[in-house]
């Protein structure tokens, strides 16, 4: 019985002791085996992570604004009904956790290994990222949001004013980063400048004037900043300098083509979008009674904006496919009937209804009826910015592999938008220290026209000769553009002059031409909603994104989009000025 | 009370009186043929004390030389025996039947008597399990046990199961009951690739279980039974005694059984509308989507070629002004096969006459599915044996090596307007029927790229996918155990068992170039690996305490580690056509295409401790405590030790009341109740911090390759703790009528609270979710097997078993901020849980509703308004099923049908409503020229009474992804033959002159008829489908594909 008991104790005993060793073994089992700690972060490769997320979230924020102001479909009917406050969840998602997150992350990372570079390029985006979330929403959370893993759940908003305050104070500290002596080595990977470290200051600079003349209109000390920004002249003046984002052409794994080359050029089933018809039509009829203008080399052809053919590639380059089932507005168009909405000022010369002439084919603004099988027909993004097709009126069906091969830009901010910019403030503020108003109108069409036209050989594209369009055409129609702006008779329809040639140049940017609509109300000829005569009040911001308002306990009221303008803080101009 | 005891007291004084001359007497107990049986229990009869005997089945006893003795021993029948006046008694002693003293297989493989349990536990016999026309071993056990549901992916063999039991009790956890082969723990998991849009018919991995190779399955329901499995016990365990795993019963003589069945697979498909051809508004075009054209004209009217057309005219010029005629081409019905399967099953049984017993077998399936490029073939080898040594040891083994390889095309979700991504059946099923499918080409001559009808060829050819879109799966897997028993005392044995489970399953996802979704080609393939050890080591006692008490107590200790690593590659932009391998394509990562790593490992492992005692009291009273601390290495150490206690009791009036002895009608009544908890622990690694990273993020136009590492989106919780379970059961057993009616009824309510839910979080917070403790599922239902013995004559006999199952769910407090959780599908689109409402309501968008009347509110343009905020449009739980099995049988003719009756529930259906909304089947085989009004109610409120175009209410007001998706919502109520076998044993005395020792043949067939009312008629739509893959999604279906209809023969012959 004694040696029984011993058993019986030595085999508890082994049990008692093998549980232990177990339940101690049991901790190792508690860290990701697939994923490196947090300690092993590496400050450039956070970089990259935020360079990345900043084009997404960029991208995100361009498309929303592009639909509102007609260079991509809205669909409409109303403003209130046309967007769910889910559709701004991507663009808050890619700004906090893409941008934000991992720059506050980084930023005390990089300075404790002195690489202010990476740490001021950080900045730079941070504050742009600011800048555009309060543009886009108006009040936001930044004080209180991304603080780590203690993170505050439900962080407060910002008021815009301070959140902007805060982004000027971002590139402050950039710029300081940047001039910082001692610094280490660079980053690996810089996707904007490649390492040059003056075009990011310059950069920086331009981003504070950029902000300050957003703020023109409520904030008066912003003068005096403008003032000294454009005295000192470090702004992006040169297409060297352009900040964008510049696209590859690599399909998958990873596809790193620009987002609408990828939309715009399946394998098959054709152009998966609309682009708007106002803007087909600002671009290629506008400045032509309503005509399609192409331009052409040669004699026959000497007006027409140069950068058409560029900017967008049609896949038929007439109607003649066109059957009731697939355009039903065509027969009541200007080629049929000519039943444009009675609310419509004259069709085309003063506005586009259902297609814009020589197959440029895209849709209404506001027109929310169903979409037929017509994605062989749509106008597809050319090749600027998107790395598409050159028009070379070649009529052919989208393809998978087609002209740059999706190589494109983001065109965040180019030489000619600074241009464009100081035309604004000559004119309003009569800041003139870098010329006139109509000089840098002429400056920044000019850019414009330079940037897109040699574009195809920055892609490695070679443009059919007969189909580039001649100096003589370039010319006119910049002579077009100053006579316009020297026919114009008031302050405000020199204004609506110089916005509309910034509309123009800005295709693939609907960040600027958003902020400068609400801001000026220019373009003044932007299309009316087709299936209403009123779609409410113009959207002045967006919705609260769905992941905010309803994740956020701290969250303010939903807006009420339609019913009330919700314009943010820089904008005080009345609530139906823009429609 | 009081009172029988006296009464007792009194009978047995009055014998006593009257006592003999004692003598000691010896014997055996042995069973019928002639082995020993271990630890019968030796009473005699009217109070003259007892004895138990040894394992060599001898006892010794002192009686009266006229006494009678009563011996019972676990397994068998009871009997009787008179001494008369003899010195040595043999005894043998009959194996039950259907007897009082039922033995189950419970937890651990351990056999214990089924009236001192306190819980339920189901039992399904081999017979009911083998040469099945079906391969998967879930899908047989449809309907054979109450309260387990089991619902398929598909109708392609191989195609994954989903199976649960009690209902879903967590929302975010696994739902899949645990699979105990041969006492150790089985991976039954689903390892899919990708999510429900990517096509993925991923087999289950029960699917290696080879039905020809079982001997019985136990499946234990509540969580009192699956205690001692700890936290992986807790959706119930199916315990699984393989042939063998079963060698430790005796043998008599050594046997080999060959088995060969033969069946043939059907597709189930709808009746195509042979009236009506592809066309909008009566259009007589074939070029279209849908089936809204106009009527058929004998002779058929001669239209344009669908393949004349600009971009195929270089490719096909013979098509070039070509008449087509429009008409009935019967193309879906050509485009399926009739498949076939064929299993050959050799089992080996033998035996060195009671001390060494071993069973060897091997099976090979080879299973056709009603497509092409769609089978199954499975290889299973197996080997176990039992020894009992001479020295108080027991030693067993099992070792089963199977190789199962499947393959089907890819089964994305469909709406009638095109799939997500490929998808066999998401293109097929609502062809026009004008559209001659199988007699035009399918790809290019020139490229081996897709062509098909439709202009800007937006619609994959499903030939073309049949071709060249390809899943796979490959699993070589070896599973077994070896176990030691030592008896230590009479009655005191410790038993010590190592399990292993290894798998390693190969999966390969493939698409040639020049297809709609993957243009560019696609192979992606992986290869993961299952471990799982099991080791478990344990005290179990059985004795008597005093004359009145039995004590059975078992107590241990296990540990279970599970391994699982995968290494994988996905390639992009194929180089030459027809090629699937990796260098055969230009890009390569390692992501699969909803984004999920391809390569990772994770493991964890859980401890326990456990302890339960039984005792029982005069064989009519039993009581069962317990309880396990479990330790998993998935959360932080603070909450990693987790107890939990159970407790049940039996009580059996029917042998405590001598009143109630004698009745005819009441034979045996048997009362139970329990009070069980158990928990569910997270998944793996998500308590601490790491750092995401990624390469090759991004390759600029230079070549220049941008590589990442970011903070990962989800928030680890470091206080995350496990879910907790907690059910209260009771029930009754009873025999009735002369045991021909039996009744096992069971109620029970399970509350699992503290759920693991992945809480959203406003990006701003720099995360966008977290996991929470926080939720309650509460699940209450009856359970209820009824088996009446309607005609018990020498050679007739009939027996009719029912199962009814009915159980509700209900989820609770979820925190106010957490307005939906996702359990399956798309997050405007899926099933949920909502407070207050059944677990997985189906949220989508629905038509707007007058409030007043509730009737749909019509727009100005004569269509239904459509209300876009997802909103409960259904409730895909069934109100309850039923199940009806009759067993007729003649001499050793067996007829057998299986009838299954469920009803209420709803799903999503995408194939029907899609169907009817292209127009497709003879549903609409109406006259198509009268206008229609929807009914229902304009904004005014005033009834609708705008008239539009048959195709428009179909098509526009139809179909889902158009019209609201509340369209697609249809009651599941479903009547259907499962089952249909005849079997015929030949006489043995018919076979003297064979060298044989039996033959049996046999005819079955599964899923041959089912009725769902509430479907459109003609669409023959099985309501018994999920789109949702293996998960804890129910209700909802994608264009998933038919069910199947399987009959054949089968022969077994005996050696």
């Amino acid at each position: 019985m004694k040696y029984k008991k011993i058993i019986y104790a030595l085999a508890g005993l082994i049990l008692w002791v093998g549980m232990n060793s177990c339940k101690k073994d049991l901790n190792r089992l508690l860290n990701n085996p697939n994923a490196p700690t947090p300690e092993t972060a590496d400050v450039d490769l956070y970089l990259n992570a935020v360079q990345g997320n900043f084009v997404q979230f960029w991208s995100n924020a361009s498309d929303n604004g592009g639909s509102l102001t007609r260079q991509l479909f809205w669909n409409g009917p109303y403003y209130r009904n046309n967007f769910s406050p889910n559709s701004f969840d991507g663009e808050w998602i890619s700004a906090y956790t893409g941008v934000i997150k991992n720059a506050q992350a980084m930023i005390p990372l990089a300075q404790s290994q002195k690489k202010y570079f990476q740490s001021g390029i950080a900045r730079a985006l941070l504050a742009f990222t600011l800048g555009t979330l309060v543009d886009d929403f108006g009040d936001v959370p930044y004080s209180e949001a991304n603080l780590g893993l203690e993170a505050n759940l439900n962080p407060k908003v910002d008021p815009g004013a301070t959140a902007y305050a805060t982004a000027q104070t971002l590139l402050d500290s950039a710029i300081l980063d940047f001039q910082k002596p001692g610094a280490a080595a660079g980053p690996a990977n810089d996707l904007y400048y490649d390492g040059d470290k003056d075009k990011w200051i310059t950069m920086a600079k331009t981003l504070k004037l950029k902000f300050y003349m957003q703020v023109r209109l409520v904030d008066n000390s912003a003068i005096a900043k403008i003032q000294e920004l454009v005295t000192e002249n470090d702004l992006i003046d040169d297409p060297s300098e352009d900040f964008a984002f510049r696209f590859g052409t690599n399909l998958a794994s990873p596809d790193s083509r620009h987002p609408h080359y990828g939309i715009d050029y399946p394998a098959s089933g054709g152009v998966g979008e609309y682009i708007g018809d106002y803007f087909m039509w600002m671009v290629a009829a506008q400045k032509y009674g309503g005509n399609v203008n192409l331009p052409t080399n040669g004699p026959a052809a000497t007006s027409g904006d140069p950068r058409l053919r560029y900017y967008l590639y049609r896949q038929a380059t007439n109607y003649s496919w066109v059957d009731p089932s697939i355009c039903p507005c065509y027969t009541t168009s200007q080629y049929g009937t000519a039943q444009y909405p009675s609310w419509y000022p004259s069709v085309p010369d003063q506005t586009p209804y259902c297609v814009v002439g020589k197959g440029y084919f895209g849709r209404d603004f506001g027109d929310n009826s169903g979409a037929p099988p017509d994605g062989n027909y749509r106008t597809a993004w050319g090749i600027y910015p998107a790395g598409g097709q050159f028009d070379a009126s070649q009529g052919e069906t989208v393809e998978l592999i087609m002209g740059g091969k999706g190589a494109g830009i983001s065109p965040m901010w180019l030489s000619s938008f600074t241009a464009f910019l100081l035309s604004e403030a000559a004119l309003v503020l009569n800041i003139t220290d870098q010329g006139s108003a109509r000089e840098n109108l002429q400056k920044g069409v000019t850019a414009s026209i330079d940037k897109v036209l040699s574009f195809p050989a920055a892609v490695g594209v070679t443009v059919p000769d007969d189909k580039i369009p001649s100096a003589a055409q370039v010319t006119n129609y910049i002579n077009l553009v100053l006579s316009n702006y020297d026919t114009a008779t008031t302050d405000d329809s020199r204004l609506n002059v110089i916005m509309t040639e910034y509309y123009l140049a800005a295709w693939g940017n609907g960040v600027e031409t958003y902020n400068n609509y609400r801001l000026t109300g220019k373009p003044n000829n932007m299309q009316p909603a087709r299936a209403v005569a009123d779609p409410g009040l113009f959207m002045r911001s967006f919705f609260y994104p769905n992941v905010f308002i309803n994740r956020n306990s701290n969250a303010p009221a939903q807006k009420d989009p339609g019913n009330t303008a919700d314009k943010v803080f820089w904008d005080n101009n009345p609530d139906n000025f823009i429609h | 009370m009081r009172k029988l005891t006296l009464l007792l007291l009194g009978v047995t004084l009055l014998f006593a009186q009257q006592t003999w001359a004692q003598n000691t007497i010896t014997g055996q107990v042995t069973d019928a043929n002639g082995l020993p049986i271990a630890r019968a229990t030796i009473k005699i009869k009217d109070g003259g004390g007892g004895t138990t005997a040894g394992n060599d089945g001898t006892f010794k006893i002192v009686a009266p030389a006229n006494a009678i003795l009563i011996i019972s021993a676990v397994g068998f029948e009871n009997i009787t025996v008179p001494v008369n006046n003899r010195q040595v008694v043999p005894v043998s002693l009959t194996q039950v039947t259907s007897s009082l003293n039922e033995v189950v297989v419970t937890a651990y493989g351990i056999k214990r008597e089924k009236k001192a349990l306190g819980y339920a536990v189901s039992t399904v016999t081999s017979k009911d399990l083998e040469l099945k026309p079906e391969n998967d071993i879930a899908r047989i056990l449809n309907g054979k046990a109450p309260g387990v549901n089991v619902l398929s992916t598909s109708g392609l063999s191989g195609s994954g199961t989903n199976i649960n039991i009690r209902g879903i009790s967590t929302i975010t956890g696994g739902s899949t009951p645990l699979f105990v082969v041969d006492g150790v723990a089985f991976d039954g998991s689903t390892n899919a690739q990708g999510n429900f849009t990517y096509g993925n018919t991923t087999s289950s991995r029960f699917l290696d279980l080879d039905p020809n190779n079982i001997e019985s399955i136990s499946i234990l329901k509540g969580l009192a039974a699956a205690t001692q499995y700890g936290e992986n016990g807790r959706n119930g365990v199916i315990i699984v005694t393989t042939k063998n795993g079963s060698t430790q019963k005796t043998r008599t003589k050594s046997e080999i059984s060959v088995s060969q069945s033969y069946s043939v697979i059907k597709a189930i498909l709808p009746e195509y509308n042979d009236g009506y051809g592809g066309g909008f508004d009566e259009s007589s075009g074939v070029v279209f989507f849908s089936n809204w054209g106009s009527a058929f004209t004998n002779p058929p009217e001669i239209v344009t070629h669908p393949y004349d057309k600009s971009r195929l005219n270089d490719i096909f010029p013979q098509y070039k002004g070509a008449p087509y005629e429009r008409k009935y081409y019967s193309s879906v019905p050509n485009f399926f096969r009739s498949g076939n399967n064929k299993t050959t099953s050799i089992n080996a049984a033998g035996t060195t006459g009671g001390n060494l017993n071993y069973n060897i077998n091997y099976s090979y399936t080879d299973d056709k599915g009603y497509l092409e490029n769609n089978g199954l073939v499975k290889n299973s080898f197996g080997m176990g044996g039992t020894a009992k040594l001479t020295n108080k040891f027991t030693v067993s083994g099992t070792v089963n090596y199977v190789i199962t390889d499947q393959k089907a095309p890819p089964t994305s979700d469909s709406y009638g307007n095109n799939a997500s991504n490929s998808s066999i059946f998401g293109n097929v099923l609502y062809t026009p029927t004008s559209m001659d499918l199988m007699g035009l080409p399918y790809e290019s001559p020139l490229d081996h790229s897709q062509v098909y009808y439709r202009n800007s060829n937006d619609i994959q050819n499903p030939r073309w996918t049949l071709y060249n879109a390809f899943t796979k799966d490959k699993v070589h897997r070896i599973f077994g155990k070896i176990q030691a028993g030592y008896e230590l005392t009479k009655g005191l044995s410790l038993t010590y068992k190592i399990g292993y489970d290894n798998y390693s399953e190969e999966q390969e996802y493939s698409q040639n170039k020049g297809g709609l979704y993957t243009p560019t080609g696609l192979l992606r393939t992986t290869s993961g690996n299952s471990t799982i050890w099991n080791n478990q080591l344990y005290l179990n006692y059985y004795g008597n305490l005093g004359k009145d008490f039995t004590i059975e107590a078992y107590a241990g200790a296990d540990k279970t580690s599970q391994q699982y690593s995968q290494t994988g590659q996905k390639s992009q932009q194929q180089l030459v056509y027809g090629l699937m391998n990796h260098t055969n394509f230009i890009s390569h990562d390692e992501y699969s295409e909803d984004g999920s790593e391809l390569n990772y490992k994770k493991e964890q492992i859980s401890l326990g401790v456990y302890s339960f005692v039984t005792v029982g009291y005069r064989n009519f009273a039993y009581i069962t405590a317990g309880g396990r601390n479990s330790w998993s290495s998935t959360v932080e150490e603070q909450n990693r030790s987790i107890f939990y206690p159970n407790i049940s009791a039996s009580f059996i009036p029917t042998t405590a009341f001598t009143s109630l002895q004698n009745s005819n009608f009441l034979k045996y009544l048997k009362l139970r109740v329990g009070y069980s908890t158990s928990a569910s622990f997270p998944t793996p690694y998500n308590t601490r911090p790491y750092l995401a990273i990624a390469p090759r993020v991004f390759v600029s136009s230079v070549g220049t390759v941008v590589n990442i590492n970011s903070i990962p989106n989800r928030k680890p919780n470091s206080n995350l703790k496990p879910e907790l379970l907690g059910e209260v059961e009771a029930g009754l057993e009873s025999k009735l009528w002369n045991n021909r009616i039996t009744v096992d009824l069971t109620l029970y309510q399970r509350t699992s609270k503290d759920q693991i839910l992945e809480s959203p979080t406003d990006p701003a917070s720099g995360y966008t979710s977290t996991f929470i403790n926080a939720g309650k599922v509460t699940n209450k239902g009856i359970e209820l097997a009824l088996g009446v013995t309607v005609v018990n004559l020498k050679d007739w006999k009939w027996q009719v078993d029912g199962i009814y199952s009915i159980n509700k769910s209900k989820v609770t407090e979820i925190p106010a901020d957490l307005s939906d959780i996702l359990i399956s599908g798309y997050s405007n689109f899926g099933t949920f849980a909502t407070n207050g409402a059944p677990l997985g309501v189906i949220k989508a968008s629905s038509f707007q509703k007058d409030p007043k009347t509730g009737q749909r509110v019509v727009g100005s343009d004569g269509n239904y308004i459509t209300n876009t905020t997802p909103t409960i449009i259904g409730d895909p739980n069934p109100l309850y099923k039923l199940s009806g099995i009759s067993t007729l049988s003649y001499k050793s003719i067996s007829f057998r049908m299986q009838w299954d009756y469920t009803v209420g529930g709803e799903m999503f259906s995408s194939t029907a409503a899609a169907l009817l909304g292209r127009g497709v089947t003879k549903d609409t085989k109406f006259d198509r020229k009268t206008p229609w009004i929807l009914p229902g109610v304009l904004e005014n409120g005033e009834p609708n009474n705008i008239e539009i175009s048959s195709s428009q209410v179909f098509y526009g007001n139809g179909l889902p992804n158009g019209a609201a998706n509340e369209v697609g919502i249809f009651d599941q109520t479903c009547i259907r033959l499962r089952e249909v076998s005849i079997s015929y044993s030949v006489p043995p005395s018919m076979l003297t002159h064979l060298p044989i020792g039996g033959l049996s043949i046999g005819v079955s067939g599964s899923n041959l008829w089912y009725y769902a009312p509430n479907f459109p008629k003609y669409t023959h739509f099985d309501p018994e489908s999920s789109g949702l893959s293996v998960g804890n999604g129910r209700g909802m279906e994608f264009l998933s594909g038919p069910s199947a209809r399987r009959f054949g023969a089968s022969i077994r012959i005996t050696f």
